[in-house]
């Protein structure tokens, strides 16, 4: 076999599988290098894709050809639109995902792959020939080679699992950590750190009373993440849901000390918005009881994920405490909860193409970066992807920025500020979210990803048609138009003004829907449903994008302004140390980036400003 | 070698009792010793040394007897190391001293504003603090300097803080209902909180705008506008209020064809006061320009004098605002006298006539009255007395309104959301959180050298 490639990617998680496939879409010949094949898109902690923010990553993984939205289609099996009575801007499509239904879809879609080949390996080793990135050396010794190499190797890194006293060294549970790779690292001189995070005991379906339980059903109508996917074929079920009560409380506050967690055995930060239930039952003391999801792990497979309730308590507490719970009396454990800690690098030490700046070629994605989920480890997996091909093609670097996608977003955050816990995606990280939505991810992004040469043709195509469709049917609401008396005649009130608005401009009024006017202009019948639903959404936001425009055009333009990555802050005049010290520790890329840099203040930002406008100056004499 | 070190003239120019010379930036220290011979007096304590040209070294010249003072960065006016040198006044000692110097070839002359810029640039001030210094400097009455101290010492600053952390309380609000809508510690419906947030705000903004008039004329003068018919007797008055000849003076109509304008002291303080071109239809291009500034400047004013004559038909007073001034001149004339028609607007009215000293002084004391009752404001003192901030406060306040209607209509929260970014971006703008080379540049060029 030949072990030589233009761009190796090293863990098969979601981050490493978008990097896999976007590489190989732009044309270079790609290996993942994984422990086991098997495991490929394995969901190592609670089956479920999308969410608020995340959602919005999906379909913007899925409009640059990524893999992650259509899986989600094939896998889904509880699809449901969270955020429905906010605006479209900040919904987020979410589903429960059938574990095996979900992996299938992934392999199949890495075995379909042109130009990817796939290895069982645990890499120990990169290759350094002349100091210069060659490649990586599997366990047994084994070489391959290529120009560029992507780390995805998601929570592996000197993993340590820990339950009650018990300390496992794994990447999660059943599989190997990754040992030898984290030294490499540290001996490259990264900065580096220790994070954790935790995952709930996994239920027997079949020894829960789900008679006794609410049950929380899927959306009527599925939403489909992919762009390409027409309709949901996955038979959609239900959730359970039960409740922590005093009584579990209780068990949890007798036994606290035994957790991991709480007995001081882990240094790493784990998540704020993600805690455990000790960590609920600890901080918000004064509440009796917490809400527990009971998520079904497949159609036929006999796991129930209990969401909300992950923990590092020993065993038979959790045998304990979960068995206060209505429902649960008599459940059976198939697998116990666990924290677990591991490595990541300072993602600071990343230029915004996932780069590391002390070591070119080696890219960066995915949990290894301090983050958390699979929606954003995808995200980053595939732009890590295309840039490494691109590295070795001899092409220019592609991102994303804030005012493009939340994927620039969250790198401009990784990059920007690094991470003090696992970082995860929100709507409100975006100052862009209402033009950042996840109904026009393709509008924003297909184009590009067609300029990076990683679309389909089948995408390209059903992207124009649906750009045509568009504006067809904008030009037709914007035709029509009616008085605020017309309106009234078919139940619409707007504002008496006297003033005439278009079909499109009355979209955007609250409580209007196509039903109203469709009574007043039957013809608009005649319009597709996807095509409906865009344009009233396009219309309710109109107004606002166009007073979003000059903030973008001046966010743009301080983006604009790039600063030399080896620019000597000792000698731009007025900076106080405290600030140049975090100036030198990232290095931005661009003026906007450091006035982003917490802690540096508007007036170092003037200094950095005069600082590049004379050395311009300097350069063009 | 950048931010190279400046020195320049820190105090007024001209002939004074001390002049201070301000050196800032690395060589600073170097340079004192450079041009005095001697050691440097110990930190922030003022020392006597004599001021020779570096070249002098057998010290045959000495130029100055001086005070000198070493206030090392970054606890310093601008951040870096600065050197005072209290000279003797006057012009001669103080460019000598400057050309020594100059002439130890390791400082320049300081551009206009670039002190305070340094300032600004190493986190010694925020914007509105640099504002401030300018007027601080600028100021000739008493009013002016009491408000520039006020924003030097961060009232202004304070209260746009204030502002903007009830934006980011209103924002947290939205946004928790946003992104945690399911979680059980997020009361549903914490979004409606922002309602009397945002309420509060538009208040609180409304009435720093209510006052900011009276801040705007404290700074820039109080701006009043002479109008009428031709012949009125308006350059009479001008002139009178004057205390001297500003205007020609005759009874050919049409005489005063653009704006003259004088700056008067009333009651201390500063008011602006314009000569019109007489308002009358007319076919010369010329007087006609004359007519329509005249008009614009009558509108961009904040008081309005409409003066006629006795024998006069009244003037138009459609464009007159409440509590404006209406004089009808030349009352000593036996003529019959056209009575104004009622009008929209409630004006002062007072028979006059100029040629009579005492009536002179009835108007000057009136006008007076009139501008302190203008620059008193209900409450407390105004905040806002800048053009750049009255903008940026009307800009939020727009935001904010449209919030307010957005919440009133049930318009969904990342709407709502949106609207107090915007707000909140427009507060940091005056603070300058915001990074914007354009108000920078504006805001330094404004300000006279070495200060
Ligand atoms: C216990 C646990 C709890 C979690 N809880 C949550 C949660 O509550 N919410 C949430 O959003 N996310 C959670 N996650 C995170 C989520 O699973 C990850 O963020 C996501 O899977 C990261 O994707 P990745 O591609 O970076 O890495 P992973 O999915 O971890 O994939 C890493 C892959 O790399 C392979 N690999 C590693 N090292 C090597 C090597 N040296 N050589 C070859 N192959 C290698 C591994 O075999 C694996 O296939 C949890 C993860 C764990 C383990
Ligand atoms: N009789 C009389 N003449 C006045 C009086 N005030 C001004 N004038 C004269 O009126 C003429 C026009 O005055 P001027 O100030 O030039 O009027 P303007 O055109 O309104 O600026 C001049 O000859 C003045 O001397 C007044 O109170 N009584
Ligand atoms: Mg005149």
């Amino acid at each position: 076999m030949n072990l030589e490639f233009d761009v190796i990617i090293v863990g098969g998680g979601h981050a490493g599988v978008e990097a896999a496939s976007a590489s190989a879409r732009a044309g270079a010949s790609t290996a993942l290098i994984t422990h086991k094949a098997s495991t490929i898109g394995e969901m190592s902690c609670n089956p479920a894709i999308g969410g608020l923010g995340k959602g919005h990553l999906v379909r913007e993984i899925d409009a640059l050809g990524g893999i992650m939205g259509q899986a989600a289609d094939q896998g889904g099996i509880q699809f449901r639109l969270l955020n429905r009575s906010k605006g479209p801007a900040v919904q987020g499509p979410r589903t429960q995902a059938d574990r095996k239904l979900y992996r299938n879809a992934v392999q199949k879609a890495v075995a379909a792959q042109d130009n990817l080949t796939v290895i069982e390996d645990g890499i120990d080793d990169l290759m350094f020939v002349d100091n210069k990135l060659s490649g990586v050396i599997g366990e047994t010794g084994k070489v391959y080679r290529s120009g560029a190499v992507v780390l995805t190797t998601g929570t592996f890194l000197d993993g340590i699992i820990h339950r009650g006293d018990e300390r496992i060294p794994a990447g999660r549970v059943g599989d190997q950590p990754a040992k030898e790779l984290s030294k490499r690292l540290y001996s490259l001189d990264l900065e580096m750190g220790r994070l954790k995070t935790g995952t709930p005991a996994r239920l027997k379906k079949s020894s829960i009373d789900w008679s006794v339980l609410e049950m929380q059903p899927a959306d009527v109508e599925p939403i489909p993440f992919s762009f390409l996917t027409d309709k949901i074929e996955v038979p959609q079920i239900e959730c359970g849901m039960t409740y922590t009560n005093v009584e579990t409380h209780k068990v949890i506050n007798a036994n606290i000390e035994q957790s991991a967690v709480y007995s001081g055995a882990i240094s790493g930060k784990g998540p704020r918005y993600c805690p455990s239930i000790e960590d609920k039952v600890t901080r918000f003391a004064d509440k009796n009881q917490h809400q527990v999801f009971l998520e079904p792990e497949g159609l036929d497979d006999d796991l129930v994920y209990p969401n909300g309730i992950s923990t590092s308590l020993p065993a038979d507490v959790q045998d304990k405490f979960l068995r206060t719970m209505k429902g649960l009396e008599n459940v059976e454990i198939a697998q116990y909860g666990y924290a677990i800690e591991y490595d990541y690098v300072d993602p600071r030490e990343l230029t915004s193409d996932l780069q590391l700046k002390k070591v070119p070629s080696l890219y960066l994605a995915g949990q290894i970066n301090g983050t958390t989920g699979y929606e954003e480890a995808g995200a980053q997996g595939l732009i890590a992807g295309v840039n490494a091909a691109r590295k070795v093609q001899g092409l220019d670097a592609v991102t994303l920025d804030r005012s493009q996608a939340y994927i620039g977003v969250m790198i401009d955050d990784l990059v920007t500020r690094g991470v003090s816990e696992p970082y995860r995606m929100f709507t409100s990280r975006a100052e862009y979210r209402l033009s950042l939505r996840s109904d026009n991810a393709d509008q924003r992004l297909t184009p590009l990803g067609d300029e990076w040469n990683i679309i389909s043709e089948e995408r390209q195509f059903a992207f124009s048609e649906k750009l045509k469709d568009l504006s067809k049917g904008r030009e037709l609401l914007q035709s029509l138009s009616m008085t605020p008396n017309e309106a009234g005649a078919v139940g619409i009130k707007i504002t008496q003004d006297g003033r005439r608005r278009t079909a499109y401009e009355i979209l955007a009024f609250p409580h209007v829907d196509y039903e109203l006017l469709t009574k007043k202009w039957p013809e608009l019948e005649t319009l597709g449903v996807a095509v409906k639903e865009q344009l009233a959404i396009e219309a309710i936001y109109a107004g606002y994008l166009e007073r979003q425009q000059a903030d973008i055009e001046s966010f743009r333009k301080d983006e604009r302004l790039r600063l030399p990555l080896d620019i000597d802050y000792a000698s731009v005049g007025g900076l106080s140390n405290e600030v140049r010290s975090k100036l030198e520790d990232v290095r931005p890329s661009t003026l906007g980036q450091a006035s982003r840099i917490e802690g540096v203040t508007p007036g170092a930002i003037t200094a950095l400003l005069a600082y590049v406008k004379r050395s311009q100056k300097a350069a063009a004499r | 070698m950048l931010n190279d070190t400046i020195c320049a003239l820190a105090s007024a120019s001209g002939k004074a009792g001390v002049s201070v010379i301000r050196l800032s930036g690395e060589q600073a220290t170097n340079i004192l010793k450079l041009i005095t011979f001697k050691d440097l007096p110990a930190n922030r304590i003022l020392g006597l040394r004599s001021i020779y040209r570096p070249e002098d070294k057998s010290k045959d010249d000495p130029l100055d007897e001086a005070l000198a003072v070493c206030m090392p960065g970054p606890n310093s006016f601008t951040g870096e190391d600065v050197v005072e040198l209290h000279l003797h006044g006057g012009t001669a000692i103080v460019s000598a001293v400057l050309d020594a110097c100059l002439s130890t070839k390791k400082c320049r002359l300081a551009e206009p504003g670039e002190y305070t810029r340094r300032a600004f640039e190493n986190g010694r001030m925020d914007l509105t603090k640099a504002e401030a210094v300018g007027d601080l400097i600028d100021a000739e009455t008493e009013a002016q300097r009491q408000q520039a101290i006020k924003q030097y010492d961060g009232a202004f600053y304070e209260q746009c803080q204030n502002w903007k952390s009830t934006l980011i309380n209103a924002m947290a609000a939205l946004d928790a209902s946003i992104d945690f809508p399911d979680e059980e510690d997020v009361p549903s419906g914490i979004d409606s909180r922002a309602y009397p947030l945002v309420q509060d705000l538009v208040e609180s903004i409304q009435q720093a705008l209510d006052n900011s008039n009276a801040g705007l004329a404290v700074r820039d003068g109080f701006k009043v506008a002479i109008i009428g018919p031709p012949n009125a007797g308006k350059s009479t008055l001008m002139n009178a209020l004057a205390g001297r000849d500003a205007a020609i003076v005759s009874d050919i109509a049409g005489t005063t064809r653009d704006i003259v304008e004088v700056r008067l002291e009333l009651a201390g303080y500063i008011v602006w006061l314009s000569d019109t071109a007489g308002l009358r239809d007319t076919a010369d291009a010329i007087e006609a320009e004359g007519v329509k500034r005249a008009l614009a400047r009558a509108e961009e004013s904040d008081f309005r004098i409409f003066l006629h004559a006795k024998d006069q038909t009244p003037p138009d007073v459609s464009t007159a605002v409440n509590g404006d001034l209406l004089l009808t001149n030349k009352s000593e004339l036996n003529v019959e006298y056209q009575a104004l028609q009622s009008t929209a607007t409630e004006l002062e009215h007072r028979h006059i006539s100029l040629k009579n000293d005492n009536d002179v002084l009835m108007v000057k004391e009136l006008l007076s009255a009139i501008v302190v009752d203008r620059m008193s404001t209900s409450g407390s003192a105004p905040l806002v007395s800048r053009q750049r901030h009255k903008h940026l406060l009307l800009s939020t306040l727009d935001n904010l309104n449209h919030a307010v209607l957005a919440m009133e209509n049930d318009f969904s929260s990342d709407l709502i959301a949106e609207d107090i970014r915007l707000a909140a971006r427009d507060i940091g703008k005056i603070t300058g959180e915001i990074d914007s080379e354009d108000i920078l540049d504006r805001i330094f060029g404004e300000f006279c050298i070495g200060k």
